[in-house]
């Protein structure tokens, strides 16, 4: 008798579940590379307003979010910090074009300690630094990192006092929240307005490292989202898309792959 | 404030707990009373999720649900069940890694009962599942509760299966924990702080309730 009772608990149980098919009334959803991160809420917002389209973002490091993509997460569009990995993602067949350039970034050394001068806290001091970048294997903006230090020689000398975020957005909250001395970030973060007035910042001479070229796709899925991926996609490339990401920053006309 | 992920949190732990509940009896039964010389093995499977990191089980539920392999193109294909990315598989991962903390009290509740009483039920002519249910299980109620709210808190309290195998999507995956540290992240201080406290104040409020109830203190007052 309580053999039964078990066995239709968790019969009862499994029809609950096999019942739960609700995926096509879900919102649009946009993967997001951690550096367009406060760009995309405007984007996404202006998107809203204009087609009625409901998304939600999904942030992580462009690697991350490739890695799940590449696992069979339910994403339909991926916008990326570079051209790299929304390439694999088609060699792996889970979109069916090549990926988009949208904008270019910019890489951008940020401290939020008032005791140092961003100018010229790397040629003084570099050994007694904490300095924080992203993660240069799944980061975009860390890898950019890497080939500044390595440019200036410093690789290293510093490398023991790296501390790694796993995406531009960990190494904000690192230099924001003072635990790190200061670090390597995308323009865009610093154009956001929780960051504006935190510290001082200065571009980074862009023959340092290789263009931050961020690409974008379609992800292939059986979800019934595909023509508003697209739409998303075209907007994008429309000029109020095109407004916000320059006010964050981005080059987005004239670019070359 | 969004209530979302709370809401989301809450969900599984309840889900995850009853199917606990379900499993955990019959085995806990079973490794109180086998002889088996299986029984340590499954012993250290049921206490693996204890010690080993989440990140081992959330690495191979992605190597075994992966599209890319044959039993995860089998289970999404010919079952049709999702496991990776999805709400059903949070509860999958969730069961693997709180069934020790069901499973033990409800075992040790049990081996700690005296073998005369379930001896003195088989005399008077119970059979075994009326044994089970009218004799053992009512013996032992402090540890199916102890066992109930540890699985409960354990399940709100995770954090790295679901940052592997949950992909943080907005109602289907993005728990409170996960919500914090995307919160955090985006260095939404105060929304952050809103999950993390009602957090902080509804697992104080049932794990005072247990101690209320296991310590006497309840029976106390209304005597």
């Amino acid at each position: 008798m309580k053999l039964n009772l078990y066995l239709g608990l968790s019969f009862s149980l499994m029809l609950l579940y096999s019942c739960q098919s609700k995926t096509d009334l879900r919102n649009l959803r946009i993967a997001t590379a951690a550096s367009m991160q406060f760009p995309m809420q405007e984007i996404i917002n202006a998107f809203e307003a204009e087609t009625n389209i409901k998304a939600d973002v999904i942030l992580g490091s462009s690697g991350k979010l490739s890695t799940q993509i590449i696992e069979g997460a339910p994403f339909d569009v991926f916008v990326a910090a570079d051209m790299d990995f929304p390439k694999k993602i088609q060699d792996a067949g889970f979109s069916k074009n090549a990926p988009k350039l949208y904008a270019k970034g910019k890489l951008v050394f940020w401290s939020n300690d008032e005791r140092f001068n961003v100018n010229t806290i790397l040629e003084k001091t570099p050994s007694k630094l904490k300095l924080a970048i992203a993660n240069p294997k799944i980061a975009p903006y860390g890898k950019a990192a890497k080939e500044v230090l390595l440019h200036l020689d410093l690789w290293e000398t510093i490398e023991k006092d790296l501390v790694f975020g796993e995406s531009v957005a960990q190494v904000n909250q690192f230099i924001l929240s003072k635990a790190a001395t200061g670090g390597y970030t995308s323009l865009a973060s610093l154009k956001a307005p929780v960051l504006k007035d935190a510290g001082e910042w200065r571009l980074v001479d862009e023959s340092w490292y290789s263009p931050i070229m961020h690409g974008m796709l379609i992800i292939k899925n059986k979800s019934l989202k595909q023509k508003e991926a697209q739409q998303f996609y075209d907007f994008m490339f429309q000029a109020d898309a095109q407004k916000i990401l320059k006010n964050y920053g981005f080059e987005c006309q004239n670019l070359e792959e | 404030m969004e209530w979302a992920p709370l809401f989301l949190s809450f969900k599984l732990a309840f889900v995850t707990t009853f199917i606990l509940l379900i499993i955990s009896i019959p085995l806990g039964y079973w490794l109180a009373n086998s002889k088996s010389k299986w029984k340590p093995i499954l012993e250290t499977l049921v206490s693996m999720p204890l010690v080993l990191p989440p990140t081992v089980i959330g690495f191979y539920l992605l190597v075994a649900f992966s599209p890319s392999s044959a039993f995860g193109l089998f289970f999404s294909e010919v079952i049709g069940l999702k496991i990776l990315f999805s709400f059903t598989g949070l509860i999958l991962a969730s069961v693997i890694y709180s069934l020790p903390f069901m499973v033990h009290p409800i075992q040790s509740g049990l081996s700690s009962l005296p073998s005369s009483l379930r001896e003195a039920s088989y005399v008077l002519g119970k059979s075994k599942w009326e044994t089970i249910w009218y004799v053992l299980l009512p013996n032992i109620k402090a540890s199916i509760l102890t066992g109930l709210v540890l699985s409960f808190a354990h399940t709100i309290g995770e954090f790295g299966i679901v940052l592997m195998i949950g992909g943080n999507i907005p109602g289907e995956t993005k728990l409170a924990s996960i919500a914090i540290y995307d919160e955090v992240e985006a260095l939404n201080y105060a929304q952050a702080n809103f999950y993390a406290l009602i957090l902080v104040i509804i697992c104080f409020s049932i794990l005072l309730f247990v101690y209320l109830i296991n310590g006497g203190y309840v029976k106390r007052f209304w005597k």
